[in-house]
């Protein structure tokens, strides 16, 4: 059966007219696709490479893989679910790669300058109560719940990219956020 | 509804999942947990906007404005479509190997083709000889004709027409 696609999330949409654009001929399209996830790429590349021109070198690897492998994807995922699996699986398959994954919330300042002080102070806290439910999770699972809290990704589209059960990780995000909701309620009633 | 049970609960919900009623009904009437639930949307909200997909903060994406970035600002990118370009990788723009004007002249010449069979010499014989039953076998020939004219046309135009409108395959 087929169906028209312009009835997704206008950003899915957004997504899939660009990979349309771009296959049919217009680079540009896929310029603009590169420039809104490169962020996302270079965060994982640096999770796993952890130095910023490994990152840099895995960004570009990535996006030409992304290039070349449009013509296959047929919009049954989203696009960034379907972007977040190829680039999870080069930096897996990377030779390149440090033995662990370092969570974002460990060894990455991500610099947003649309924050306030009091969302900074915020985001701080509770990037810090996220570290600490990370703890001596295995590398896989510590993926995860950087894919639930940083790239604000479901628990479906996470296990589509990792390969891991649906429960699995929820039990995981699950813990993470009891520890974030104890470091919250903490600060509020200090 | 204890206060634990009704957050662990909550703690349990997909991103962008419906709050189930009883956990709603629980957080109108505890201003503790409300306040907690406030507290961690907030806070789940701030760690994940810095990774939020740029041009859905900043830049809407108009298809007139695409060729004109073809070459992005950022050295990364810029390399990598460097090295897309260089390895001869791009994709061939529709326009320029898609065209339907043999395609039209065909099918307007099985048009007319068939629009002069009945004032024609073969019209006249086949009207002479079997009288109006005639009418059902070109109906019929023509329909065929129509229909293998269209499939081969969308058949060997699929690419096209995938990349045109947008359809997908779904399970």
């Amino acid at each position: 059966m087929f169906r028209l696609t312009e009835d997704r999330h206008p950003e899915d949409a957004e997504d899939w007219s660009l990979c349309k654009e771009t296959l049919a001929g217009n680079s540009g399209a896929f310029t603009v696709l590169a420039e809104r996830y490169r962020k996302r790429i270079f965060g994982l590349g640096y999770s796993f490479f952890k130095n910023p021109d490994d990152a840099e070198d895995f960004v570009q690897d990535v996006l030409v893989k992304l290039y070349v492998s449009l013509g296959s994807f047929r919009g049954e995922s989203k696009f960034s679910t379907w972007m977040m699996r190829i680039a999870y699986n080069t930096a897996i398959n990377s030779v390149k790669r440090r033995r662990e994954y370092t969570s974002i919330a460990d060894d990455f300042e991500i610099i947003d300058p649309g924050q306030s002080p009091e969302d900074e102070l915020m985001r701080r806290s509770s990037r810090d109560a996220i570290r600490k439910a990370l703890g001596t999770l295995p590398d896989k699972y510590r993926a995860c719940v950087d894919m639930y809290f940083f790239y604000d990704m479901p628990y479906a589209d996470i296990s589509e990219v990792t390969g891991l059960p649906v429960n699995t990780i929820k039990s995981h995000v699950f813990r993470a956020k009891k520890l974030l909701r104890e470091r919250l309620d903490e600060g509020g009633n200090k | 509804m204890k206060c634990e049970v009704a957050f662990d609960r909550y703690l349990s919900l997909d991103k962008n999942e419906r709050v189930p009623f009883e956990i709603t009904l629980h957080l109108l009437v505890c201003p503790s947990c409300r306040t907690s639930v406030r507290l961690l949307t907030k806070a789940e909200r701030s760690i994940a906007n810095p990774m939020t997909p740029v041009s859905a903060r900043v830049t809407p994406f108009s298809p007139e404005l695409a060729p004109s970035r073809a070459v992005s600002s950022d050295p990364i990118i810029a390399a990598a479509m460097a090295r897309i370009s260089a390895s001869g990788l791009s994709y061939v723009p529709i326009e320029r190997h898609v065209s339907f004007s043999r395609w039209v002249l065909a099918g307007a010449g099985l048009a007319a083709g068939f629009a002069v069979i009945p004032v024609s010499q073969i019209g006249s014989w086949g009207y002479d000889t079997f009288g109006t039953a005639f009418s059902l076998p070109l109906c019929i020939v023509f329909g065929l004709a129509l229909a293998v004219y269209g499939g081969l046309f969308i058949g060997t135009n699929i690419d096209f027409f995938v990349k045109k409108f947008g359809f997908q395959h779904t399970a």
